[in-house]
């Protein structure tokens, strides 16, 4: 399934863009391929929302889905 | 409602959804904010100009040079005095009519029982994980909704957590594992706080008036670099927190919120009260500045070298290794990257760093002749 991954914060900065089109079965595989790709992302503690909606759970995704990468912010 | 006070409000008071009731809901409503810097200017600003009867400013900061391009409560004139104090002067010129209660010390535990239940509504304006967690825990136990606002760079995420039994910010970031990256250290566009604010400060206004629909439910993500704004929708999830928020007060107090960095054994974080232990007992130490050179107030004791935190990873030996390695800066987040560099160049060393940082230390420990005009 081809999906959009778009990024926010620091991973967005440490990507090099704001999205990234990605062929995958479901949102476990998308972070193993993910962070063996981009290693700082081990170490952050992200969450992942598909379709603007936040979740805890390996999701199955569909063709089209959106899933955003979400850091925390800290900054006031 | 006097003839003044309706004149003063008028163009608020004749839109239908406000009114006289409102308006009245407004001057009734006690509102805690909590950080006087990018976010914190902009919320009281409105809050105040909207007639939010009483504000209460946390803030235990002093201005600098360097906060004047995004917090606009603040002048030249400002430099080296306490924010809240500061902010709470500017914010009683917009409107003299409202109660300013100032809290010129740390947000900790002791002062989040002391305050938050005599307000009806916290607005986070801080600049860190640690007093964003004690703000949603004391939130949680005291049944107060909190207007989170969190900028970065050129982006900003805001939200009502904790509103009529809403999500809270564990719902969304159950624990805080996280790293510091503050405005200090990354940069921030001015304007990003601005708009961050007084969406906050509007989400305030919404909830005492009863007016819309709260923004709880949705973290609203803001690039200003593509304008693009959108929501992402979060769910009340006790399971996620439940076990790991206090379960009272008395539990609350005795919390540590300070994150644990098990990696980090070599670094050991002291308070005021330790760092004059220190000093008296020990000739034997340095203090590394990891400032910019350009922050106030300085320090006032001996053995300080100045490394600003971009200059460590290629200035690191230049630091003598003698018993006691003191990493300060303004606030205490920049000390804790400084001293994990530091570690890693230097296996074995173990380090201090200062909690809370400079903003936090005695008169007598910093230069007054640096401070311009502070108290």
């Amino acid at each position: 399934m081809e999906v959009k991954v778009i990024f926010f914060g620091v991973i967005k900065e440490k990507i090099g863009k704001d999205f990234s089109i990605v062929k995958v079965l479901d949102t476990n595989t998308l972070m193993n391929e993910f962070k063996t790709q981009y290693s700082f992302l081990n170490t952050l503690d992200f969450k992942l929302a598909v379709n603007q909606q936040l979740i805890f759970l390996n999701t199955i995704l569909n063709e089209g889905d959106e899933v955003a990468l979400l850091p925390p912010f800290s900054g006031g | 409602m006097e003839a003044k006070d309706f004149l003063r409000y008028q163009r608020q008071i004749i839109l239908p959804e406000m009114g006289d009731t409102g308006q009245l809901k407004l001057q009734q409503a006690k509102v805690l904010v909590i950080g006087a810097g990018g976010l914190g200017c902009p919320v009281l600003q409105y809050l105040a100009a909207a007639g939010v009867g009483q504000i209460g400013i946390v803030d235990f900061d002093v201005v600098n040079l360097h906060n004047l391009h995004r917090q606009i409560l603040f002048n030249e004139s400002s430099i080296g005095k306490n924010k809240a104090h500061e902010a709470a002067s500017s914010i009683k010129k917009i409107n003299s009519k409202i109660r300013v209660e100032i809290f010129d010390t740390l947000f900790n535990n002791r002062l989040a029982i002391d305050i938050v239940n005599q307000y009806d509504i916290v607005v986070d304006c801080s600049d860190n994980f640690e007093t964003r967690y004690l703000i949603n825990d004391v939130c949680v136990l005291l049944n107060k909704p909190f207007v989170f606002g969190a900028i970065y760079r050129f982006e900003g995420q805001t939200t009502v957590f904790n509103f009529q039994n809403g999500p809270t910010y564990r719902c969304l970031f159950p624990q805080n594992k996280h790293t510091e990256i503050s405005c200090d250290e990354a940069g921030v566009i001015g304007v990003l706080p601005g708009i961050i604010g007084v969406l906050q400060a509007t989400e305030a206004i919404k909830i005492i008036t009863q007016i819309g629909e709260v923004l709880s439910g949705k973290l609203l993500l803001c690039d200003l670099k593509t304008m693009n704004f959108q929501h992402i929708k979060i769910e009340r999830n006790e399971s996620l927190w439940k076990h790991l928020i206090p379960s009272n007060m008395e539990e609350l107090m005795q919390r540590n919120y300070k994150i644990n960095c098990e990696t980090e054994d070599n670094i050991e974080e002291i308070d005021v009260n330790d760092l004059e232990n220190l000093l008296q007992s020990s000739k034997n130490y340095i203090i590394i500045d990891v400032r910019e050179r350009s922050e106030q107030p300085k320090l006032n004791m001996d053995s300080i070298l100045e490394i600003p935190l971009q200059e460590l990873e290629i200035k690191w030996n230049d630091i003598p290794l003698v018993e006691n390695i003191i990493f300060m800066c303004q606030k205490g987040n920049r000390s804790k990257a400084a001293a994990s560099i530091f570690v890693r160049k230097n296996n074995d060393k173990k380090v201090f760093t200062l909690a809370f940082g400079i903003a936090s230390l005695p008169q007598h420990l910093v230069n007054k002749n640096s401070e311009k005009g502070s108290k």
